[in-house]
């Protein structure tokens, strides 16, 4: 798995340390322009991985926050705090997206390979059929108020479900440069998402 | 936010819950928050306008003791109409005494005075106007900056109303809060404690729930959801009804037709509900002008079993907000009540066991939006930087597509400021404008959610249909309110936008508002003349205080008196806000004080001498 996308590498232009994020100096506390290739995982000092520390992000997050926010920017004209509310902006979207497990797998998708979910979105037709017979008899069981089927529908869904989080939490497969396996294997999750989504289940 | 104050701007910051029923101001002091009020007067300012004969407008507690003498002149509960649509204020219009109408366009409310029409935002502005004249003459400083409150599940329009009202007050919103999360601020900060917590918060007209994570000083709001329709005044409503009911099959009269009847009998049944939170059973007897006094009498099984469906639905919301937060209600560290109708003990008892925990109470529950408030509004005047507020967007924003479809571009319950960018392009040739129209909610269909403006991109070049790329980012600030700016990508030139907002006014509707409002110029004027008074009147009374302590001073005791019942006098017409009275009176104590003055002056002067090497 390749780091961070070169502007984690530069240095602050204050400090002289490396920023550890492309939105401002975690050394300094400046905020910096950031490059046209600045990304979510360099915005909150993370590698490119289908995993993320938790601990470390929200620790990052949190001292962006109160870096950018545009509470600490009221005084300082119009053009500060639009930079303030961007900025921020910015930072919470890149939480929000490395924080969701199948956000964050898209998205370093996307940055590896820009446009492959769309042009691997048409999903085996043998998975298709599998999946539509499943959402019926779940929704069948539903409706007959047979809740033992439907919690073993359920279940079947969640195994494969996390029968494909298992290939996708090895970095290999990442690393392998099979996109258009990776896209299919976010497809089928979003579509067992759905079916779940569908039946009311969180 | 355009209009955040410029960096020279300087003076105190206040909080201020701007609410249904009352409102009040608060700010931080060196020893935490406290509430603003008038010497001796309660802080809680009833949020009411009463229009009385000769063209006097008051606020406040007049306003509300007017509420039963002058019902379709007096204005309560507007804030359940900031930022709405005619055709969604059905409920408020069967329920309101006085008249609302519909604007020309049939799209906001007005509310109809002898023959004049208000805007929900111009009535709030004179509550605001009120509540800063009290902070002004709490502090003996002009008030020009505030913090205000508003339910968390206010949408963009009634958010960007009580912006409006402000405005039209004199006062710039440098932001504004959601309830609940003030309520956490001024709860978090005495504890500094790290967790999850979940503030409940059922007012006069509202309902909302949301859940907090605090994180070394961090208070991020991971969800939160509500009711802008569930609160105590549909408690008052439910008696009401039942008290009519009863009247009617009594006497056989139907008092709904009689609008001051109607608001005795609605005060009378707010009563009994407070009287029910302390007490088992309540009677009351309403003098109508009838024979007898209708006697009407409720236990609290009753009450509670009157007001059980509002507090479920309160219910259901936590169990919402907490399935968005992705927690189960184990996983709550803390659970704090807000608002009026938290008194309650239904609502105590059944919120204790929804989250197996005994909900917090101790601070008042009708002060502590204002405190929280205060010391957001301290953060933001520079004050502290310990504390940081990261809240949600309520409601998905997004727009409409083909076939009436609602695209969300902003999920509800995403950290702001948050910003999305959607790419837009032309159907036709040298088509010169794109028309966007935003809408917010939950629902498939635009048509199920609210319509939050329309907004027109304008100047396109020429071009061949679908040939531009206008690049359209729509930016909701700290907030929560909505700005949208367009680029065309070939061009590089900024689109023009023309906004028409679906519920609410116009800058130029607003500016015209503060130009046309004569009561404001003059009040205005009233309120700076009566806050230098009181500074004047102020420094004069320490002046005179350090004197008196001064040990070389030869007075007598009568002198003395004299002084001390002028100072007392002087305090009252300053309390009672009095001009006149207090003028001559400052003026007349100035120069009696000024041979005080130059014979201190000379006693100092001899003691220091006195004193020797």
């Amino acid at each position: 798995m390749a780091e961070t996308a070169a502007s984690a590498a530069a240095v602050c232009p204050a400090c002289g340390k490396t920023p550890g994020s492309t939105l401002a100096c975690l050394a300094c506390g400046r905020l910096l322009d950031e490059p046209a290739d600045a990304d979510h995982f360099a915005r909150l000092g993370a590698p490119r991985s289908p995993h993320v520390d938790r601990d470390a992000l929200e620790a990052a997050y949190i001292r962006l926050s109160r870096l950018l926010h545009p509470d600490f920017h009221g005084g300082e004209g119009e053009a500060a705090l639009e930079r303030a509310n961007r900025g921020s902006a910015l930072l919470n979207e890149a939480w929000s997206v490395l924080t969701d497990a199948p956000s964050r797998q898209e998205y370093l998708l996307e940055l590896l390979d820009a446009g492959a979910l769309e042009r691997h979105k048409v999903l085996p037709p043998a998975f298709l059929v599998e999946a539509l017979e499943l959402s019926e008899e779940l929704e069948d069981a539903q409706r007959g108020e047979d809740p033992r089927a439907a919690a073993a529908l359920v279940e079947r869904v969640r195994q494969a479900m996390r029968e494909r989080d298992a290939v996708l939490d090895e970095p290999s497969v990442w690393s392998a440069g099979d996109t258009a396996r990776l896209a299919r294997l976010l497809h089928e999750q979003r579509v067992y998402r759905r079916i779940l989504r569908d039946a009311g289940v969180a | 936010m355009s209009d955040a104050a410029p960096a020279d701007d300087k003076g105190p910051v206040v909080g201020i819950d701007l609410g249904t029923t009352f409102s009040l101001a608060a700010i931080m002091s060196k020893d935490g928050p406290r509430v603003l009020h008038r010497q001796d007067a309660d802080p809680l300012i009833p949020s009411v306008v009463s229009f009385l004969d000769g063209g006097r407008v008051v606020v406040g507690r007049e306003a509300r003791d007017m509420a039963v003498l002058n019902p379709t002149r007096t204005v309560h509960s507007v804030k359940r109409l900031m930022g709405r649509g005619y055709e969604e204020v059905e409920v408020e219009r069967t329920i309101l005494p006085y008249t609302i109408v519909a604007s020309e366009h049939a799209k906001l409310v007005l509310i109809e005075i002898d023959g004049r029409r208000y805007t929900p935002q111009e009535l709030s502005a004179l509550i605001l106007r009120e509540v800063k004249a009290v902070a002004e003459a709490a502090l003996g400083l002009p008030v020009t900056r505030a913090v205000i409150t508003v339910p968390a599940y206010f949408d963009d329009s009634q958010r960007q109303a009580t912006r409006d009202a402000a405005k039209i007050a004199g006062l710039t919103a440098l932001r504004i809060v959601n309830e609940p999360t003030a309520a956490a601020l001024a709860y978090g900060l005495d504890t500094r404690r790290e967790g999850t917590i979940v503030v409940y918060d059922l007012g006069g007209g509202t309902f909302d729930v949301s859940v907090l994570k605090i994180t070394q000083g961090v208070f991020k709001v991971v969800a939160t959801h509500g009711d802008t329709h569930l609160g105590g005044d549909d408690f008052d409503r439910a008696i009401m009804e039942r008290i009519l009911a009863q009247i009617a099959q009594q006497t056989g009269k139907d008092l709904r037709v009689q609008p001051r009847a109607l608001q005795q009998i609605r005060l009378s049944a707010e009563a009994l509900k407070i009287e029910l939170s302390s007490r088992e059973r309540a009677v009351l007897e309403i003098d109508l002008g009838l024979p007898s006094p209708v006697r009407f009498e409720l236990d609290r099984a009753g009450f509670e079993q009157l007001i059980r469906p509002w507090i479920d639905r309160t219910l259901e919301s936590c169990r919402a907000a907490l399935a968005d937060a992705r927690l189960s209600p184990g996983d709550v560290d803390e659970v704090v009540l807000v608002g009026g109708s938290t008194r309650i003990p239904l609502v105590r008892r059944v919120v204790g066991e929804a989250f197996g925990r005994t909900p917090h109470t101790e601070l008042d529950p009708d002060r502590v939006v204002a405190l929280g408030a205060a010391i957001q509004a301290d953060v933001l005047a520079g004050g502290s930087k310990d504390l940081l507020l990261l809240d949600v967007i309520p409601l998905s924003l997004g727009i409409e597509t083909m076939g009436g479809a609602f695209a969300k571009l902003i999920t509800r319950n995403s950290t702001v400021p948050c910003r999305a960018t959607e790419m837009f392009s032309t159907s036709v040739d040298n088509q010169g404008g794109i028309d966007i129209n935003v809408f917010q909610g939950e629902r498939e269909l635009v048509k199920d959610c609210r319509e939050l403006g329309r907004f027109k991109l304008t100047g396109l070049p020429p071009m061949p249909a679908g040939l531009p790329r206008v690049e359209v980012t729509f930016l909701v600030d700290a907030d929560g309110v909505l700005t949208v700016t367009a680029r065309e990508q070939r061009s590089g030139r900024l689109a023009g936008i023309d906004v028409v907002p679906s519920h609410g006014l116009t800058r130029d509707q607003v500016k015209s508002i503060i130009r046309e409002s004569i009561v404001r110029a003059r009040d205005d004027f009233a309120a700076r003349e009566l806050v230098e008074l009181r500074n004047k009147a102020h420094v004069l009374v320490q002046g005179t205080r350090r004197v008196l302590a001064m040990p070389e001073m030869p007075f007598t005791p009568a002198v003395r008196a004299e002084l001390e019942a002028d100072i007392a006098r002087i305090e009252a017409l300053s309390a009672a806000g009095d001009v006149p009275a207090l003028k001559t009176a400052t003026e007349e104590f100035g120069h009696k004080t000024q041979e005080l003055a130059d014979a201190a002056i000379g006693a100092a002067i001899k003691a220091e001498l006195n004193r020797g090497p």
